[in-house]
């Protein structure tokens, strides 16, 4: 069942009172909720330890809440968790792969989980372009530097199209030249293949280049969200980093 | 000073590593929970000796035996029995003595008495201990029948004779002959060894497997993928059994090669024919044993794979996993260790124990099979079926669990604080 706001926007996910405790007490996030519509990139930007990787593991049904629900195109990722998967597809920050394959066996490998026969092959031969390694995919991944590893899981993500796209740090230590050509392929496969994308960042220069809405995590809470030129305009901030810092400072204390 | 920076700083990976310190408390705890069950068997063992009785048949009525039994009397609990088959329940050993038994021991010839172990379990333990009991019981009378002698006839007796005995087991009232039965016996204790080793090495590997993906960070990218958590569980078990199978084949086929090479030796024996035939056992099918061998190994290997799974999904690293692996593997090695020292008859809660250990399935294979009761062995699988069944159920929970991915946390302080990275 598609979710559709009052505007006919369609819902691709909806977070609703998302809270999340760990054994032993830490909070992860606390009663967070927001929306990411259909074909929007939407970025949550925060501090270490805002709740970043736990709300984005929640969503790709890697962690269960302790309470909320998450809705990705109306299905449940509590509730219904195989079929929330096949609606996603996630990146983690530093995502590796097998070092014993080779990038094209990882990639077949991959793939094999969600395509067979015609649509695999397709699938392979478009993530191999999209890595532009060439004979170098032959060789064991074990040898491959941190951005070759990276470029090779982002391709096998980005070429399953799915309905919503989620990437945790995408560029995380990453050099200049691999942090633009993956911000591109994030941009390439929104527009063109309508991927909805939810990402986290600490680079505020990448999510002003690449999202269209952001919300702001603080200890776990949405302190604000909106779209950079709305949210730039509320602090009367220059850039999405002055942004975060006069958001940060207007938390009460105890927050 | 290169080097002890080196050593000290691989020392603290492994001494701070809280798996580590667990794993050394398993390793005690588990072992000195084996020390207590077999010094207890050791120690029942010997006890029941103690105050057991020594059964005496006597062929040919002799003044100096009789008089020579009466002294040890004193000593030792005597039952005279007119056939070895009356003492079987109640005396631990029975000693015929042949015609011409005196005659034989005065002249300084070589005796030969037919001697009847009774044991309740396959257990060598129990039996040496037996045996023990029987030559000092013989070396006991020797000294009592050349002193006995030199009373009567007023002479010393120069001790140039021999005795020599040739023991049966008594097992359920049936006889075995010796070899035999320390053949069946020895296999009984080494099978559940066989299988103990397997299932650490394969507890090893699959919790490697489960664990390495979470170095090499492609973990949380197949979590996320549309399949079944139970799938990825299967396929990491029968993974880690293929190795397993492949790795432990050589030591089977050694195995079988051993086995066979003792069925040749028994062929051989014995030296002696035993002079009167009872009841005795049937032999045990080598191809059944083999066969109820190759199934405590593929339960065995399920088993621990499941197990492997489930320290692996709960661990951060391989390294951890290593750690807390070893202990795993010391377990099962003991669970083997536990039916040859034990010593106790089997019963059913013994079955169900033997069943959940699973180590010890051929032992009780064994048992049944020589004792006429297969339930026992139809116990043990039906409780090795339900509880390896259970684990793969539980490693799959563990794997839908939060904590494959945030790794077990050994926490005391209820902080709460916010987080992100886990």
């Amino acid at each position: 069942m598609l979710q559709s706001s009052g505007s006919g926007v369609v819902e691709a996910l909806k977070v609703i009172n998302l809270t999340k405790i760990y054994r032993g007490g830490s909070i992860g996030v606390k009663n967070l909720s927001f929306t990411v519509y259909e074909n929007e990139i939407y970025g949550l930007i925060g501090p270490n330890g805002s709740g970043k990787t736990t709300t984005l593991r929640i969503i790709a049904t890697l962690l269960k809440p302790t309470s909320g629900d998450v809705l990705v195109y109306g299905v449940s990722v509590v509730k219904n968790p195989i079929e929330a998967r096949k609606l996603i597809n996630y990146l983690p920050e530093e995502a590796g792969a097998y070092r014993d394959l080779s990038g094209l066996d990882f990639i077949r490998f991959m793939l094999s989980l969600r395509f067979k026969g015609r649509l695999l092959e397709e699938a392979v031969s478009e993530a191999i372009e999209l890595t532009g390694l060439d004979t170098d995919l032959k060789k064991p991944i074990r040898t491959y530097s941190k951005g070759m590893k990276r470029i090779v899981a982002l391709a096998t993500v980005l070429v399953t199209k799915p309905k919503l796209l989620i990437l945790d740090e995408p560029t995380s230590g990453l050099d200049v030249e691999r942090s633009i050509q993956v911000r591109e392929l994030i941009k390439k496969y929104n527009r063109e293949h309508g991927v909805t994308v939810l990402l986290s960042s600490h680079n505020m220069l990448e999510v002003e280049y690449v999202c269209d809405r952001v919300g702001v995590l603080y200890r776990g809470n949405l302190i604000a969200e909106g779209s950079i030129h709305d949210l730039k305009s509320k602090t009367g901030s220059s850039n999405l980093e002055e942004v975060f810092i006069k958001l940060k400072k207007s938390v009460p204390i105890g927050f | 000073m290169v080097f002890s920076s080196l050593l000290l700083r691989e020392l603290k990976a492994f001494l701070k590593n809280p798996a580590f310190v667990v794993s050394i408390v398993i390793i005690l705890s588990f072992y000195t929970f084996m020390g207590r069950v077999i010094s207890t068997g050791t120690e029942t063992a010997v006890r029941e000796v103690e105050r057991a009785s020594i059964g005496v048949v006597i062929e040919d009525l002799n003044d100096i035996l009789l008089e020579a039994l009466k002294i040890l009397n004193k000593t030792y609990s005597i039952k005279l029995y007119s056939s070895p088959q009356d003492g079987f329940g109640e005396s631990v050993a029975i000693i015929v003595f042949p015609h011409g038994f005196v005659e034989n021991i005065t002249s300084n010839g070589t005796v030969r008495l037919r001697t009847y172990v009774s044991v309740s379990g396959l257990n060598l333990m129990v039996y040496q201990v037996r045996v023990a009991f029987i030559n000092r019981f013989i070396d006991d009378l020797s000294n009592a029948i050349v002193f006995t002698y030199g009373n009567i006839h007023n002479v010393t007796l120069p001790i140039g004779f021999r005795i020599e005995t040739h023991n049966s087991a008594v097992f359920q009232g049936k006889t075995i002959n010796e070899y035999l039965f320390n053949t069946i016996v020895s296999f009984a204790s080494f099978a559940p060894l066989l299988v103990g080793l397997m299932m650490g090495i394969n507890a090893s590997y699959s919790s490697q497997i489960t664990a390495v993906e979470k170095d090499e960070k492609a973990f949380e990218m197949l979590l996320a993928q549309p399949v079944s958590r139970r799938n990825i569980v299967l396929a990491k078990i029968i993974a880690s059994i293929t190795a397993s199978i492949i790795n432990g084949l050589v030591l089977l086929i050694a195995l079988i090669l051993m086995g066979a090479a003792q069925v040749t030796l028994i062929e051989q024996t014995p030296r002696y024919e035993p002079y009167v035939n009872y009841e005795s056992l049937e032999n045990i099918s080598f191809t059944n044993t083999i066969l109820v061998l190759l199934f405590s190994l593929v339960i065995g290997l399920v088993y621990s794979g499941a197990m492997g799974v489930i320290v692996g999904s709960i661990v951060h690293d391989t390294r951890t996993a290593g750690v807390l692996t070893t202990p795993l593997m010391l377990i099962f090695m003991g669970f083997s260790l536990i039916p040859l020292f034990m010593g106790l008859p089997v019963s059913e809660t013994l079955s169900i124990l033997y069943g959940v250990f699973v180590t010890p399935l051929t032992y009780l294979y064994m048992y049944s099979t020589l004792s006429g009761n297969l339930s026992y062995f139809a116990i043990g699988i039906a409780s090795s079926i339900t509880t390896c069944l259970s684990l793969i159920a539980l490693s799959i929970y563990v794997f839908e669990r939060d904590i494959v991915v945030t790794g077990l946390r050994i926490s005391f302080k209820k902080i709460p604080v916010s987080r992100d990275s886990h």
